[in-house]
């Protein structure tokens, strides 16, 4: 960690408190405190938290839009409030959740506001600025887009529009505030794969918040993880898991977090055993169709009944005697009925 | 509504449009001379201006006491309502947004009120020189238009939320228009009258020496205006994302409503609370050139909207209707249905 100390971080919070205005009379309402986070360039970090746990006050108090209630924080050594807006633009930039809704706007001109912080008086773009607003085009992959109207584009569209501007303002820091919001599945991945790609290969520090755990475990090098009553941590996912810091966090008696998943799952609450032999995908499959209907698949010990993997189909051998089940449709509904027919 | 293909309107057809515009603009400008309750040959209104034949006196003084000051009144209102209207739909985000929809008008119309009835109502004989009552309508509406921009400069910082500043607005307006009720029910039939005139609008009450002060006022505002073009086009992305590009969104606000506000101070003063102009063009001009960006969609808009108010005050002047048609009676008829159709039009 020493060595960690003397470097100097794109963005990093010391002590930092987190918090609002109360909306009577005076003082904050805080939120967070004792946040003490540092972003370097290349690396993607995102912040993950239950609902209320100031994933979006913390974006805005880093991105200077809310006063810090308490603490500091410092952007490429200096401290953010004492750098004059136009720097800041040059430093980081943000994407909000809500997009823009601008009639008549076309992606090259929303793409080009992104050099605002470097333009003159009247925004006139010189041809250095239309090289670089090309190249986030071409980096995002929307430079078929670029005369479409920004409005008719679809949510994913949308959302790499306000990636490429992002890039366009050539910020060594980029914050998201849940930039996966409203997306489908595959547009999901995009982003951010999209993301992972930039901070690698343009080397930039990108901050996001996300509520898709999984996705977030999988592509992000380091996990800032914040809940109420709890000290924010920041570390690789590995360590959050094996430190079991999903289940401290997020507590919560219905749900538990697995570990092999990266994801949260229904706690079962009866969990009777099911002893299973079956190959390695069967496995996979019955476990999930299992924990549906709240058994618990082991493949040693004391068990209910068991089902056994054979070249007619499923062998089970309950206390009602022993029957093959042909498919898994059939197994399912045999599940389903169990309690009846026992 | 979903354009799969986006025609962009090339640079030439915007160079081709400004030049057209331009010249529409003259021949508007022509016709506003030459025609009225006596029509001119285009000769005898050549020879008007260039001053050689001075064989008609009274023709003269019409084309250059009456007409003249006229057109160019229409012309700078016609300017200046558009971009001012421009300005506040960008800051409000709101295509509704005008200057007269923030109060700016009402304020004035309650200045003017407050002159003209009260005063006209107990000195009679006050408001009966033309020249002093003019200027004194001037400063009565603008005193009332800057108290209104002085009340929304001041809360513009404590009403951030763009649709409480517009219902403030709104209700400003209301609570002008209940005092010049109230004021109206005791005034006197003549200053009564002499309100009502002024508050239908006219190009015609700017005469050749209050003409330059309007256009020097006017010509202030819009070169304001235009060096806004870069902030107004971050506010187009919200204020969240304008402050992230470097621009300092407290102070554009301001900056904005002041000149938005002085803009429509200055016309309303000179020529009554016009509306719908500045409502109605900055949607032509967007609909024409099928972009926001305000480098091109406020100079087009200056343009149209000259245009429009030139157009207005020739069918005004038409001897079918007298020759004295109020402005705001067909500016409501050519400007209604075009707020009507983006009311249909705009997903709210």
């Amino acid at each position: 960690m020493n060595t960690h100390k003397r470097q100097t971080y794109l963005t990093e919070s010391n002590n930092l408190s987190i918090g609002y205005k109360n909306p009577k009379g005076k003082g904050f309402h805080c939120i967070q405190n004792e946040l003490n986070l540092h972003l370097s360039a290349g690396k993607v970090y995102t912040l993950i938290g239950p609902n209320g746990a100031g994933k979006s006050t913390l974006i805005k108090t880093l991105a200077g839009f809310l006063p810090c209630v308490s603490g500091q924080i410092l952007m490429n050594g200096q401290n953010l409030n004492a750098i004059p807006a136009n720097q800041l633009a040059r430093l980081l930039s943000v994407v909000f959740t809500d997009r823009p809704y601008t009639e008549h706007l076309r992606v090259y001109d929303m793409v080009a506001m992104g050099r605002h912080p470097y333009t003159g008086f009247m925004g006139k773009l010189r041809s250095e600025d239309n090289i670089k607003i090309d190249k986030v085009l071409n980096i995002t992959g929307i430079f078929s887009l670029k005369d479409r109207f920004f409005n008719d584009l679809s949510d994913g569209e949308k959302q790499k529009v306000m990636i490429a501007k992002s890039l366009a303002q050539e910020t060594k820091i980029i914050m998201l505030d849940e930039p996966t919001a409203f997306l489908d599945f595959p547009s999901r991945i995009e982003v951010m794969q999209l993301l992972r790609k930039i901070a690698r290969e343009e080397s930039k520090a990108i901050l996001l918040s996300s509520h898709d755990i999984t996705l977030s475990f999988r592509l992000s090098d380091e996990i800032i993880l914040i809940a109420k009553g709890f000290t924010g941590v920041q570390d690789i996912p590995e360590n959050i898991v094996s430190k079991n810091l999903m289940n401290t966090y997020f507590e919560n008696a219905s749900f538990n977090f697995d570990t092999h998943r990266l994801s949260f799952e229904p706690i079962t609450t009866k969990s009777r055993k099911v002893h299973v032999e079956a190959d390695e995908f069967t496995i996979a499959l019955l476990s999930n169709m299992l924990k549906r209907f709240d058994f618990q698949l082991i493949q040693e010990g004391p068990h209910v009944f068991s089902i056994i993997q054979n070249h007619l189909g499923f062998q089970v051998n309950s206390p009602n005697g022993m029957f093959i089940i042909n498919d898994l449709t059939l197994l399912a509904e045999f599940l389903h009925t169990y309690e009846t027919n026992i | 509504m979903k354009r799969t293909i986006d025609i962009i309107p090339s640079f030439t057809f915007r160079i081709i449009a400004a030049i057209l515009l331009v010249i529409l603009m003259f021949v508007l400008f022509i016709l506003n001379l030459k025609s009225g309750v006596v029509n001119l040959g285009i000769s005898e209104l050549f020879g008007i201006l260039t001053n050689e034949s001075i064989s008609d006196s009274a023709l003269s003084i019409v084309v250059l006491k009456i007409r003249f000051p006229q057109a160019i009144t229409a012309l700078m209102a016609g300017w200046g309502l558009a971009a001012g209207g421009l300005l506040m739909q960008t800051l409000f985000r709101n295509p509704l947004a005008d200057p007269s929809i923030l109060g700016i008008s009402s304020g004035a119309s309650l200045g003017v009120a407050i002159l003209i009835l009260i005063s006209g109502s107990l000195f009679p004989g006050f408001l009966s020189g033309d020249i002093s009552a003019n200027v004194a309508i001037t400063i009565a509406a603008f005193i009332g238009a800057a108290m209104v921009l002085v009340l929304i400069s001041l809360f513009a910082t404590k009403l951030r939320n763009p649709v409480n500043l517009l219902v403030f607005g709104i209700m400003i307006g209301f609570l002008s228009y209940a005092v010049v009720d109230i004021l109206k029910f005791y005034a006197s039939k003549d200053a009564l009258q002499k309100y009502v005139l002024w508050g239908m609008a006219t190009f015609a009450e700017v005469d050749n020496r209050q003409l330059q002060v309007f256009l020097i006022s006017g010509f202030i505002g819009i070169v304001f205006a235009l060096l806004l073009v870069k902030p107004l086009n971050a506010l187009l992305l919200g204020e969240d994302y304008a402050a992230n590009l470097g621009h300092k969104v407290k102070h554009i606000r301001i900056i904005i409503i002041l000149v938005a506000g002085f803009l429509t101070a200055v016309i309303t003063a000179f020529c009554g609370p016009v509306a719908f102009v500045g409502l109605a063009v900055p949607h032509l001009a967007r609909l024409l050139f099928a972009t926001s960006d305000h480098r091109q969609i406020l100079p087009f808009s200056i343009l149209i909207g000259g245009n429009l108010t030139l157009f207005v005050n020739l069918i005004i002047r038409l001897p079918v209707f007298g020759g004295n048609l109020p402005v705001n009676a067909i500016t409501a008829l050519l400007g209604a249905p075009v707020v009507i159709y983006f009311i249909l039009k705009t997903k709210f």
